[in-house]
């Protein structure tokens, strides 16, 4: 049999509390030995629930987005078209929204504020710098509460690499429409862009991956540096003001987590996964080459369980590319100004069902990876959309949202549900924080989590 | 707390200056040397007389003494101060009354359009106003780390090494235009990860530390090696009964001489001895004749060179004979038998090529005068010294010994301890970041009763502050050995030292950095590398062209800084720079090259003049015509709002919501387009902005969405003319120009705040205004020299000072 993905089992363990049940993955063991064996015991195989959040820019053609009818029975709308193989899988949103996106007296700035909204359903504060203020994202919440139980509590991953210029959005700084996840109020969380890097995050670099025997020393070597920065940054940091503080607390947070990462790796001798795939040459020429790659890290990296929480920013808010895999010559923002013109909104209707070519890509490799009885997907939730609905209306209410997957089983796909009113996109995530486990009753603007998730 | 006050008070003001057809500056004119300032009395005496009137009728009934809705009590702000102190709530109060978004629709008591215009613009006037004769606040820079072009240069400049590790670090966000605004610049993980990883390769391309081994013996006895004829012979012995040989792979440790000894001994037969080759892979490094036989077995030993690295080492049976039915039986068969082979080396070796980089670091090494430890310690504290941009502190130097200590003593390597402590030094916040730290260890938060007006909110960055500050505004890099020198004799706060400096420092290659930097962001010119107009219809577009593009942008900025030109040529040059292919591209192939220059630089990029043509200038420059265009066309408003925002610095205030915001159509007649906009300007909310965007943008209309000439758009002859909002019309470019060149001071503000924001690394606020004011008085007084704007800057209580913590206003 192939050994492709075989983990082995202490990777999977690892820090887990000993509370939880052990969380099993059939790549471990040949066949579903390991599945069996638990079941023999009386004790039920419960598998982690992973968690995914995928952004798309400029708001949709809901005309081609929405499917018309509700319930399980409904056609699939154009946009959906390239979803055919996983219409059973998906759980299509309407009326989810987020009042905190609209401009509430803030003026001009959708895109800024459809991305930082997005995930956060915060009302991000406007400046082009002094005073970044958004909230927490929904990845974060979840990778701060549960993190832990994986060597990368959580993997944000983008498309874009170029240098920003001028202004991003209308008086946003473009801290604001080229993030997504938000660690804190005042941070937000750098995204890579490179599949090879990412691959090197999951499974060592090359260096690290060609000497094991040097892993304990390196391990070590790198702890001393962290300790002496941390303390660098500590006494730099009593004599620090204001801003400054917040800046340098930012830092010490980032040396800390590493040097936990580190600590835990010290403490875990077991080798690092195979990925049983090339590491990746790079960021690639070919646009769709690159989303590919981007799904497949992601897939990657919940297999092997090397994180069981992603976001994944597929391009900037705004973007204004344009996408000649479709034939589209105009800029994909431009044409989300469509004014309500037929052959504007037929471009945004082919860019969209682009995307959601490539989404169907990453739910098909989703679905070839065997977990327990079913697949990754089973115990997956993936959230697409756009922070926007009608680009040209710019408008934050009843956005193009759906889910993939069941959650571990906490989820009946396969229908189109109407929410009622504006219903908070914000009760979709603390429906899919509490399948995470994560503590808490609120999010964001949240009114009570999502029921509609289940029948 | 004032975020992007300034800019968005200014943007709103100028909106409603501009509309009602001036360009002036709010404060330009005013009499600011008065101890009683009558623009204060007038504003007061309008508030007074005018504004609290119109919001007591208006406001006060939901905003007032009964109700605060929304914690607003609007009645409570009894005099220009008061309002002057809450920035924050009167610029929403003056959004709102722009927008004519308050009161509410449905209330029946709504001010008179007049009385908007009237209060809305009485708040800009009252929050844009700075006494300028008052102290100066100097603001305060946040803490900022260095960004990914800082960083790299940073490293080139401190370690030697060319690499370029930022290049995959996460992107800078970036604000007010830039990307290292100290404010929006964060720290991530995943950054602190590759902050790691870098240091480490860095140090490992920077410090060399490979050893000279030490000669060793290794012996593989016959039988422990592997064999291609042959069995075990007597003892450890292996016998070769046929031609083969028996062999082994070797690791040789460095490149050197060897030595290779074989013990063996013949079985003798027939008319010649047993002979045998020593070999090293496919070369025969020795034969040897073995006469030797098994009571007496003798050593054969040769010298040799060989690489490092595992290679095959073999003994091979040479003249095998065998004739069994000889009469003799001790004459039947010639067999050879090797006992041992053995590996005597290195001798001889090179001593590892030490880089450039490791003699500058490494500058001392321990001997019997000097201990490791001590050694060390003059090392690290030479390099941490450059690496922090200051003289470390000796609790700084300590514990960076205790990284070479830890390291010392497990493994005793001198290099690779001092490689240690030093990656070390590159992960250190104080290399990443630069802290610009009060004098003393003054505690940060204990400014109780902050007068603000007191001079000691502010106190003056120290000299190594100002070295960087220098540094890194005009070679986005770390500071050099002179700069370092003149810190550290306390210089650099002489007016005549610093200025000398910062010419030497624009005339250096370094500046370059700085050039490319600050043009790519303030015209926008990175943004050429991310456009992809369409290939149909711009089939000459590809990515020679786009390089050409940026390329020229760059050079005409470098021109003006190198060559000390005024800063208004950046409106009006009569020359430009292109190679053929831009040249072509401009339609201006047969203009003979400028006979100043020679080839300005590798991409064949000269200077051309462009005497008697429509270009010249920033606006007419391909690459800001197609950034500012849409993949199939051009578009007016873009090309407009570039305008305003990059070279008037009168950014158009947000489009009221509710109000859809303009877009131009995607039919293809331009003369549709035109009527669409002209349309969209009947509604008054958009007309203010949109009737000065879209005249500034037709007046571009010759230009295509690649900046090629046209007269002709799908057959229609171009209209490039616009009619601005006081009634001037503006026809072609050269009518733009000499709009533009009308409302030169107005240009030369914008160019002096993009480059105060770049210089400081942070937003520019209401106090900045008299600094702004008096940069451009001074690049006045000097023709508008490059370099004036330059040391105006360096000579700013911005740049010179910072503001406590928590001492803001």
């Amino acid at each position: 049999m192939s050994k492709l993905w075989q983990v082995s089992r202490r990777t999977v363990l690892r820090g887990m509390g000993a509370s939880m049940a052990l969380p099993l993955l059939d790549a471990m063991t040949p066949g579903r030995a390991l599945v069996n064996v638990a079941r023999a015991a009386g004790a039920a195989p419960k598998l982690p629930v992973r968690m995914a959040v995928i952004f798309l820019p400029n708001g949709m053609a809901m005309k081609d987005w929405r499917p018309g009818e509700t319930g399980s029975d409904y056609p699939l709308p154009p946009t959906l078209q390239p979803l055919a193989a996983f219409k059973e899988e998906l759980l299509v949103f309407s009326g989810l929204s987020h009042d905190n996106g609209r401009a509430h007296g803030d003026g001009a700035g959708d895109h800024a504020r459809a991305a930082a909204s997005f995930l956060t359903g915060a009302h991000p504060h406007k400046t082009d710098g002094a005073d970044i203020r958004n909230g927490v994202s929904v990845d974060q919440a979840a990778a701060h509460a549960v993190g832990d139980a994986t060597r990368l509590p959580s993997l944000e991953l983008s498309t874009h690499h170029a240098n920003n210029v001028g202004g991003c959005d209308s008086g946003y700084s473009c801290a604001y429409s080229s993030n997504i996840s938000w660690k804190s109020e005042t941070q937000p969380v750098s995204s890579e862009p490179n599949p090879a890097a990412v691959f090197d995050r999951l499974f060592g670099s090359d260096e690290d991956r060609a000497a094991a025997e040097d892993r304990v020393r390196r391990l070590a070597r790198r702890k001393s540096i962290l300790d002496v920065v941390a303390g660098d940054a500590r006494r730099l940091d009593a004599k620090l003001g204001g801003a400054d503080r917040r800046k340098m607390d930012q830092f010490a947070t980032a040396v800390r987590e590493i040097e936990k990462r580190i600590e835990r790796a010290q403490s875990d001798q077991a080798e690092q996964p195979q990925p049983g795939i090339q590491k990746p040459a790079g960021i690639p020429d070919q646009h769709t080459e690159h989303l590919h790659l981007m799904f497949d890290m992601m897939a990657l990296a919940f297999q092997t369980d090397q994180t069981r929480i992603s976001a994944f920013m597929t391009a900037n808010a705004g973007n204004n590319r344009s996408f000649p895999e479709v034939e589209v010559s105009d800029g994909h923002h431009y044409l989300s100004h469509h004014k309500g013109e037929a052959e504007m909104l037929e471009k945004i209707a082919k860019i969209d069902r682009y995307y959601m070519e490539q989404f169907a890509y990453f739910l098909e490799r989703l679905q070839s990876m065997p977990e327990g009885d079913g697949t990754l997907l089973d115990n997956s939730m993936i959230m697409v959309g756009s922070g926007l609905g009608d680009g040209n209306a710019h408008n934050h209410m009843d956005l193009p949202v759906m889910l993939a997957g069941r959650g571990g089983g906490t989820i009946d796909p396969g229908r189109h549900v109407k929410c009622a009113g504006h219903t908070p996109l914000c009760n979709l995530f603390l429906a899919m924080l509490g399948r995470m486990h994560v503590p808490g009753d609120s999010f964001g603007d949240s009114t009570g989590p999502l029921a509609e998730l289940t029948v | 707390m004032v975020a992007a006050a300034f800019v968005i008070v200014a943007a709103v003001y100028l909106a409603t200056a501009v509309s009602s057809g001036s360009f002036r500056h709010p404060l330009a004119g005013l009499g600011l040397t008065d101890a009683r300032d009558p623009h204060v009395s007038r504003l007061e005496h309008q508030f007074d007389r005018h504004v609290r009137p119109i919001l007591e009728r208006n406001c006060f009934a939901c905003h007032g003494q009964q109700k605060q809705k929304g914690e607003l009590a609007l009645h409570s702000f009894d005099s220009l101060a008061a309002i002057q102190r809450d920035r924050i709530t009167w610029q929403r109060v003056s959004l709102m009354l722009h927008q004519r978004l308050m009161p509410p629709e449905r209330r029946t008591q709504r001010p008179t359009s007049e009385e908007y215009d009237l209060a809305a613009a009485w708040i800009d006037d009252a929050l844009a106003y700075v006494d300028c004769c008052g102290p100066r606040d100097a603001g305060r820079v946040t803490i900022r780390r260095l960004n990914r072009a800082e960083y790299n240069n940073t490293i080139r400049d401190l370690v030697d090494v060319d690499v370029k590790p930022a290049d995959d670090f996460p992107v800078d966000d970036s604000g007010y235009g830039f990307d290292h605004i100290g404010d929006v610049l964060t720290t991530s993980t995943l950054l602190a990860e590759k902050y790691l990883a870098s240091a480490e390769r860095v140090m490992n391309v920077a410090i060399v530390t490979a050893k000279v081994p030490k000669p060793a013996i290794q012996r593989y006895t016959g039988r422990s090696m592997a064999a291609t004829v042959g069995g075990p012979g007597p003892g450890q012995s292996w016998g070769l009964w046929s031609k083969g040989d028996l062999h082994k792979q070797h690791h040789f440790p460095a490149d050197g001489q060897y030595v290779v000894r074989v013990q063996a001994w013949g079985q003798q037969a027939g008319d010649e001895v047993a002979r045998m080759a020593v070999k090293l892979g496919n070369t025969t490094l020795a034969e040897f004749k073995v006469p030797a036989v098994q009571d007496e077995p003798s050593v054969y030993e040769t010298r040799f060179n060989a690489q490092a690295g595992r290679q095959r080492i073999a003994a091979a049976f040479l003249n095998d004979y065998y004739k069994p039915d000889d009469p003799d039986e001790s004459q039947r068969d010639r067999n050879l038998f090797v006992q041992y082979v053995e590996i005597d080396g290195p001798y001889n070796v090179a001593p590892p090529h030490l880089t450039e980089s490791h003699k500058r670091i490494v500058f001392v090494t321990p001997d019997e005068h000097l201990s490791p430890p001590a050694a060390a310690r003059k090392i690290i504290r030479r390099f941490a010294n450059r690496a922090f941009r200051r003289r470390i502190t000796d609790d700084e130097l300590a514990n960076l010994l205790t990284l070479f200590e830890i390291e010392y003593e497990q493994h005793e390597d001198f290099e690779t301890a001092v490689q240690y402590a030093l990656t070390g030094v590159l992960v250190s916040p104080h290399f990443l970041f630069r802290a610009e730290l009060p004098p003393g260890d003054e505690p940060p938060n204990d400014i109780k009763n902050a007068n603000e007006t007191a001079p000691t909110v502010t106190y003056a960055i120290d000299d190594w502050s100002l070295a960087s500050r220098l540094s890194y505004f005009l070679w986005n890099s770390m500071p050099d050995e002179q700069l370092f020198k003149l810190a550290d004799d306390g210089q650099l706060r002489r007016h005549h030292v610093r200025a000398e400096q910062a010419v030497r420092m624009l005339a250096h290659p370094r500046a370059s950095d700085f050039i490319n930097n600050f043009v790519g962001q303030w015209l926008e010119l990175r943004k050429i590398d991310q456009v992809t107009p369409d290939p149909q219809r711009f089939a000459t577009f590809d990515g020679e062209l786009r390089n050409a593009m940026r390329r020229e942008g760059e050079l005409v900025f470098e021109t003006i800084v190198r060559e000390d030109r005024s800063i208004l040529e950046l409106l009006d040059a009569d020359w430009t720079f292109a190679n053929a292919r831009l040249a072509k591209h401009y339609g201006l192939d047969h203009i003979e090259s400028d006979t100043r220059d020679e080839i300005a630089d590798a991409d064949g990029m000269r200077r051309i003049s462009l005497a008697g043509t429509s270009r010249g200038g920033v606006m007419t420059m391909a690459a800001v015509l197609t950034l500012t265009s849409n993949p199939t066309r051009t578009s007016p408003v873009k090309r407009g709002k570039w305008v305003l925002e990059n070279v008037l610095g009168a950014a158009p205030p947000p489009p009221p919501p509710q109000v859809p915001e303009l877009t131009e159509s995607s039919a293809e007649s331009a003369a549709t387009l035109r009527e669409q906009m002209e349309q969209h300007r009947a509604n008054p909310n958009c007309a203010s902005c949109h009737a000065r965007m879209d005249a500034l943008g037709f007046a571009l209309e010759n230009f295509d969405a690649v900046g090629r000439w046209r007269d002709r758009d799908g057959g229609q002859v171009v209209d490039a003319s616009g009619n601005l909002p006081d009634g001037r019309i503006v026809e072609g470019p050269a009518g733009l120009k000499s709009v533009l060149m009308a409302e030169k001071e107005q240009f030369v503000r914008c160019f002096v705040e993009k480059m105060l924001i770049y210089a400081l690394g942070r937003g520019l606020e209401h106090y900045d205004h008299c600094t702004v004011l008096d940069i451009c008085e001074r690049v006045r007084k000097h023709q508008y020299r490059f370099s004036s704007v330059v040391l105006a800057i360096i000579d700013s209580e911005p740049f010179l000072n910072r503001r406590r913590a928590g001492a803001e206003p």
